[in-house]
């Protein structure tokens, strides 16, 4: 009995939260709060690893980079793993918002993808004395770069949107395999990239006075990032939804 | 959080050689976030007045 | 009994578009003669690109072996008689990959090896590289295979190119692959991280390929 009213309740609230109209209008409520505490704890996370924080025995000041490279790199894994848990919910349950999600999510995670890898391109240059390296972490990142701009020109090379959002579906499932072997090519393979410096099981390698400013950073990057995603996916609503009388009223 | 690691403006500016890598990133991350939230902005202002 | 035909008739198609299979092969053996002549006749590189180019020519081949592998019958129709009869898509998507792989895979890891012998002089790294060919052009085959069917309409550069990241990590492999075979360590770790790649990717991704193409008949 209890069991059948716990899944009448999951199943309503999924149904309410799944349809677009109500997304959109919880978005919009969420999302000046959304900006302005992450945009806060952004500058305040970067200006405390840039002045605030002592320089590197090793790398000198040039690590400073870690601030903005390494939130972008995790980030841009995240978006991955995000986009390819709404295109299984969109495949296995047909919630068409998780669809517009999916689809919102590839350009910003083109967009990060990018400034991470041309981050560490920049910060290579003082560390490794190259801006480029063709080992396992750089260009495992590259190759996930590649596939949002291929999953982007796939569903662009579609007029229509159910067809496109099924490929679209199929593409990011399977190309999901790369986030591990991103994730696990620096201890796998003897490599210039250095290995994580946090991990799950062991102590941070990093100082604490460096590893609270990037855990910050870390946060009020995924926010921005997730307000640039909202975004984007009020633009696929928009484009989507054009016809539907609740965008014509709320226009 | 430590105190000032630098001793002038200038020297903050500098980082001892390294700081044209680190004011690039910033100016990178500055400029791809905040294109990013004006063309989504953008965008959104066009189909707004295409729906109208 | 029902494979065995469709076995028989993917197997006459083949042998009917004969540029279908021997394009490939011949501008594989023309990759691999002409390279040479590119190498300083005095340098000692021929042996040390030797390896890379293999790997690299093995996965363009492959890329033009599966241009259009769908196009043909879907426009002719067979595809959607197999959408709306009872029969498994994914079954007679397999067996075509295994023909496509039987005329075109096998040849050319046989030539591989051969040329092998040529560039290294050496017998004991060819009867290694072989198998490992045999898996490779068996995987970059049903990742192409994967590509195509994504853009099954729309041309086959748009799947090929989406799919091209996905084998990187193969090359990698096969990069490792290399340095195993010239050093004769840890060669069979390899050898079976890529069929284990294999056995996943063999069955699972024809049964892929046919809801895409399911999708595409809709």
């Amino acid at each position: 009995m209890l069991r059948e009213i716990l899944i009448i309740v999951i199943k309503k609230f999924i149904h309410q939260f799944a349809s677009p109209k109500t997304y959109f209008y919880q978005v919009n409520r969420l999302y000046p709060w959304l900006l302005y505490i992450s945009l806060s704890i952004y500058v305040f996370a970067i200006i405390w690893g840039l002045f605030f924080t002592p320089k590197d025995f090793v790398q000198g000041h040039s690590y400073r980079i870690i601030y903005f490279h390494v939130p972008a790199s995790f980030i841009a894994q995240s978006l991955y793993a995000a986009m390819a848990i709404s295109s299984a919910v969109f495949l296995i349950w047909r919630v068409k918002l998780a669809a517009y999600l999916a689809r919102s999510i590839a350009p910003v995670g083109a967009m990060v993808t990018f400034i991470a890898l041309a981050s560490g391109s920049i910060w290579g240059i003082p560390t490794w004395g190259t801006w480029w390296e063709w080992d396992a972490r750089i260009t495992s990142t590259l190759i996930l770069f590649i596939m949002y701009l291929g999953l982007i020109s796939l569903h662009n090379s579609f007029n229509n949107f159910d067809k496109a959002d099924k490929l679209f579906s199929y593409l990011s499932i399977i190309g999901f395999v790369q986030i591990p072997i991103i994730k696990k090519s620096v201890d796998w393979w003897s490599s210039l990239h250095q290995p994580a410096s946090i991990t799950i099981s062991d102590k941070p390698s990093i100082d604490p006075s460096m590893l609270y400013p990037l855990f910050m950073a870390m946060i009020g990057f995924a926010g921005l990032v997730a307000c640039i995603v909202i975004l984007s996916s009020k633009v696929q609503i928009y484009i989507r939804e054009k016809n539907k009388n609740w965008v014509k009223d709320y226009v | 959080m430590s105190k000032f690691a630098f001793s002038s403006f200038s020297d903050a500016m500098n980082m001892d050689g390294h700081g044209i890598y680190v004011w690039i990133v910033f100016a990178l991350f500055f400029i791809a976030l905040s294109t990013s939230f004006f063309i989504f902005n953008l965008l959104i202002k066009k189909y707004k007045k295409r729906i109208k | 009994m029902e494979l065995l035909l469709i076995l028989k008739n993917e197997a006459l198609k083949l042998v009917k578009k004969t540029r279908a299979w021997l394009g490939p092969i011949l501008i594989f053996i023309l990759i691999m003669v002409a390279f040479p002549l590119t190498v300083e006749l005095t340098s000692n590189n021929l042996s040390d690109a030797f390896y890379p180019v293999l790997f690299i020519s093995i996965l363009l081949v492959m890329m033009l072996a599966t241009e259009d592998i769908f196009l043909e019958d879907y426009e002719d129709g067979t595809l959607e008689l197999f959408f709306i009869s009872e029969k498994s898509l994914s079954q007679w998507v397999f067996l075509k990959i295994f023909m496509h792989w039987l005329f075109i895979g096998v040849p050319i890891s046989l030539l591989g090896a051969f040329f092998n012998i040529g560039a290294n002089n050496d017998l004991a790294s060819s009867l290694m590289l072989f198998p490992a060919l045999l898996i490779a052009t068996y995987i970059f085959l049903i990742l192409f295979c994967f590509g195509n069917s994504l853009s099954l309409t729309k041309g086959s550069v748009l799947g090929t190119l989406i799919t091209l990241p996905l084998t990187l990590p193969i090359l990698v492999v096969l990069g490792k692959l290399n340095t195993a075979i010239i050093f004769n360590i840890s060669y069979f770790e390899f050898l079976i991280l890529l069929f284990g790649i294999l056995s996943i990717i063999i069955f699972a991704f024809p049964a892929i390929i046919s809801r895409i193409i399911k999708t595409h008949l809709e």
